[in-house]
């Protein structure tokens, strides 16, 4: 085996403390290293270019606990494999080189004990709250049974609290839920009159405990509970988790079965970025914009339930090909709705570019630099607004995307009216790729049989979701179940982002800035200001700062305390 | 004027949509009920934003366990007369999520629920059809004939 | 050029609006509703038990006798069943508007066909 150029230079300089390396599959290196040498070793390898971490990944291997940090350079991952022991599990944080690294990090803490010495961020970070610090769920001593008892015995999530930087603890009431589609994140901000100066954000809502019901069940009934992590994106996970399981099982899937997927994971593109737009439009009070375009999306969504049965839960990828067919009458259709969606996609990016009322709350809104993007490892068409060329589906070609001719979309807008832009060309190089796979599809068979079984082997896929970079990660145990299965959404690798773009943000601007990423999450929404100059701490809901960028916006107000004076502060939110 | 005032309700219901840790699937079928192709505000039916305001809770996603106090509350908050509609099969019984260890299971577990509406996501037509059934219900059957379908 | 013209366009069109329930659009061919049992086809594997990601299908007995209750608040409509069954036993219908106050009545049981098919 040809050595790679980064092992060689990573056993120059850390000589014993590489203890071995090796490459299964092509793009995928590993090396693994001694605990002292980590930092080391990382940033050696981001001086060579590998300056994005795709994931960590924590893995209890019955002996000790291994920490996987997969570094990704244009589309080759390298992971680097620390073995650290179950009674003394410190690792040192790598966010001073990498920023981006800090809540994989974090997650790793929370799911399996690992300390990252360094690690600016408080627990929990995944988990909710109330979670007792000393136990950790995805160890492999735990059984689902053992961790449901402890939670209902320590009465995890019926508190919750907070806790301030000074050390005193308030008790945060429940905000309302939002009322269209949102999800529940716990945004705190620090704000100096109307500009938000820091934002801290506290994800972890929407914790279900997937990959640990992974681990009990089999691959086939995993295969739906994947589609499921994410119902706007449900194809790019089942995709992402066929390409795993396959590349573990190493099986050759049909030609015709390819080019199926990429027509399916194109529709499911352009329907997440219509509906996108629609949410976005509603953020900047644009609601003509949410009905013409999620009424333009029926279309789409009438193709997908022609297709596969369903308008939102396609069932299509198995492991070994796809289920259904496309025949020839519903290509033509396909290519008829294709026309229309192309004409559409223009009107929206023409009309909505030259409306002063949605350029006014988009363009300069949520600026940050390229350097940020980059270091803060933001992905998919956030990232490439901020001209960040990274796209999984050039970067590293899965199905038949290397076959297939398109462009990626990258500006350098840097701000919020700069992933429409991104999103609204996507949607065109979308129906590019269709028309070009619908007529060069191959005849055929689109599927094998699988066996139901998985060798013990890993496996790591990457797709391009359309929120950005998704990353699945498989462990084989020899049988029907995985041993570990890990997934990293988009959108956890986009939220270091969105709290740098808000930073010099109008408070006004939080629905469309942190919409900007397309958030996926699920749940409601609960914001705590602080404006540390006046010492004023209060708690608005998504309507609130409707409300007050109406008011704003028609000149009764012009900052958020003046709101508070006239309108009342609310401490607890109703 | 008991019959009056529950004609007016079951007239123009006003939803609280509430979303308890699913995928989101379901949650976007309810929304796309009110857009253009379904448009149920033709029945008087407007979503709402605030659990005060609001007449029906319809739950998507299981009950997970950070969300479990969260819609106790929110729930108390909501004035009476409320009924609950559980929408898909993890606000049902907590679906493919039963192995899940920060799932607790369906909406039911929390609060009682006066409709279920299976599907995966149900599509908006089964939605609108669950939420007739309540309103028939709310209104005693006095005014069924609309919903009735042909 | 702005949002005028397309609204105008659209004040003299025809609604976009299905009106329904009044009216009804017929679902496509594939269409996944719930699942049917052809009892006289299925020979009692228990593979549909086995493979469902959400345990919809109890399977009561074995073998040549066994029957079905399928949970439909439980079903994730995913058709994995129809999928595994080896001898094309279980099919999909093309109805999805169920709604019911009481779980027990989204249970579908599929007996052996000496008795009635649909409780």
């Amino acid at each position: 085996m040809d050595i790679p150029v980064e092992v060689n230079i990573l056993r120059d300089r850390l000589g014993d403390r590489l203890i071995e390396y090796g490459s299964i599959k092509p793009r995928r290196i590993y090396a693994r290293i001694e605990r002292s040498a980590v930092k080391d070793a990382i940033s050696l390898l981001a001086s060579h270019g590998y300056t994005h971490v795709s994931a960590i990944t924590g893995l209890d291997t019955g002996k000790g606990l291994e920490v996987l940090y997969h570094l990704d350079r244009t589309g080759s991952l390298f992971t680097v494999r620390v073995d650290v022991p179950y009674d003394d599990p410190k690792l040192p944080s790598i966010t001073d080189i990498i920023p981006g690294a800090v809540l994989y990090e974090g997650e790793v803490r929370d799911l399996f004990g690992v300390v990252f010495e360094g690690n600016p961020y408080p627990r929990p970070v995944v988990l909710p709250d109330g979670w007792p610090e000393d136990f950790h769920p995805l160890r492999k001593i735990y059984s689902v049974d053992d961790i449901r008892k402890t939670i209902a015995d320590r009465g995890v999530g019926t508190q919750q609290i907070e806790v301030e930087e000074g050390g005193g603890a308030i008790y945060v009431p429940i905000g309302p839920q939002h009322p269209a589609l949102k999800e529940p994140i716990g945004l705190r901000f620090v704000v100096e009159g109307e500009y938000i100066v820091k934002v801290k954000a506290r994800i972890g809502y929407n914790h279900r405990g997937i990959e640990k019901a992974m681990e009990n069940q089999t691959y086939i009934q995993n295969l739906m509970l994947a589609e499921r992590i994410c119902g706007i994106c449900s194809v790019a996970h089942t995709q992402c988790y066929v390409l795993a399981v396959e590349s573990a099982l190493d099986l050759d899937i049909p030609e015709r079965a390819r080019y199926i997927r990429v027509v399916m994971n194109e529709l499911n593109r352009i329907h997440s970025h219509m509906l996108w737009m629609g949410v976005a439009g509603h953020e900047v009070g644009f609601d003509t914009i949410l009905m013409y375009t999620w009424r333009d999306r029926e279309y789409v969504l009438d193709l997908l339930e022609a297709i596969s049965g369903n308008r939102v839960t396609y069932s299509i990828n198995v492991i070994g090909g796809v289920r259904r067919d496309i025949p020839d009458d519903m290509r033509d259709s396909v290519m008829k709705t294709m026309d229309y969606v192309e004409v559409r996609a223009k009107l929206y990016m023409d009309l909505l570019l030259r409306d002063p009322s949605f350029t006014r709350r988009t363009v300069g809104v949520g600026k940050a630099s390229t350097r940020d993007a980059l270091t803060l490892c933001a992905v998919g068409p956030t990232a490439r607004a901020f001209n960040v060329k990274k796209d999984i589906r050039k970067d590293e070609p899965y199905e038949v995307y290397g076959d297939i001719p398109f462009e990626i979309v990258v500006v350098d807008n840097c701000d919020v009216a700069g992933t429409f832009i991104v999103r609204a060309k996507e949607i065109l190089e979308s129906v590019d790729i269709i028309r070009y796979a619908l007529e060069h599809m191959p005849g055929g068979d689109y599927r094998v049989k699988a066996p139901r079984r998985v060798p013990q082997i890993e496996a790591i896929a990457r797709v391009e979701a359309p929120r950005g970079e998704l990353l699945h990660y498989l462990k084989g145990s020899g049988g029907e179940q995985p041993y570990r299965y890990k997934v990293r959404t988009p959108t956890l690798a986009n939220i270091p982002f969105v709290a740098k773009m808000l930073e010099g943000c109008n408070v006004a601007d939080i629905p469309i800035a942190f919409a900007a990423i397309d958030p996926c999450m699920a749940c409601e929404d609960r914001m705590e200001f602080i404006d540390e100059s006046k010492g004023v701490t209060w708690i608005w809901s998504l309507e609130d700062l409707r409300a007050y960028r109406k008011l704003k916006e028609k000149g009764s107000v012009s900052k958020p305390l003046e709101y508070i004076d006239r309108y009342g502060g609310k401490l607890d939110v109703s | 004027m008991e019959r009056v005032v529950r004609w007016a309700r079951a007239r123009s219901p006003w939803i609280l949509h509430l979303n308890t840790g699913g995928c989101n699937g379901c949650d976007i079928e309810v929304v796309a009920a009110l857009t253009p192709r379904y448009d149920v505000e033709r029945f008087g039916i407007l979503l709402r934003g605030s659990p005060r305001h609001a007449d029906i809770i319809v739950v998507t996603g299981p009950i997970t366990v950070q969300m479990r106090e969260r819609v106790k509350r929110i729930y108390d908050q909501t004035p009476e007369p409320k009924f609950v509609v559980a929408v898909g099969q993890c606000a049902c019984s907590g679906g493919v999520f039963r192995n899940c260890y920060s799932v607790i299971g369906g909406v039911d577990k929390v609060m009682p629920v006066d409709i279920y509406i299976p599907g995966c996501p149900p599509k908006p037509e089964a939605i609108i059809y669950g939420i007739a059934q309540l309103i028939d219900r709310i209104a005693g059957g006095g005014i069924a004939w609309i919903y009735r379908s042909k | 050029m702005s949002l005028e013209p397309e609204l105008l366009k659209h004040a003299f069109k025809k609604p976009f609006t299905l009106l329904y329930p009044f009216e009804k659009r017929e679902t496509p061919k594939g269409f996944r509703g719930r699942i049917q049992y052809d009892m006289a086809k299925c020979i009692g594997c228990g593979l549909c038990a086995r493979d469902c990601p959400s345990g919809a299908i109890e399977m009561i007995g074995k073998g040549k006798t066994a029957e079905f209750r399928v949970h439909l608040y439980m079903c994730t409509f995913c058709g994995q069943c129809v999928d595994s069954c080896p001898v094309s036993a279980i099919s999909f219908t093309n109805e999805y508007e169920y709604a019911s106050p009481d779980k027990s009545k989204l249970i579908f049981e599929f007996k052996r066909p000496i008795e009635a098919e649909k409780s």
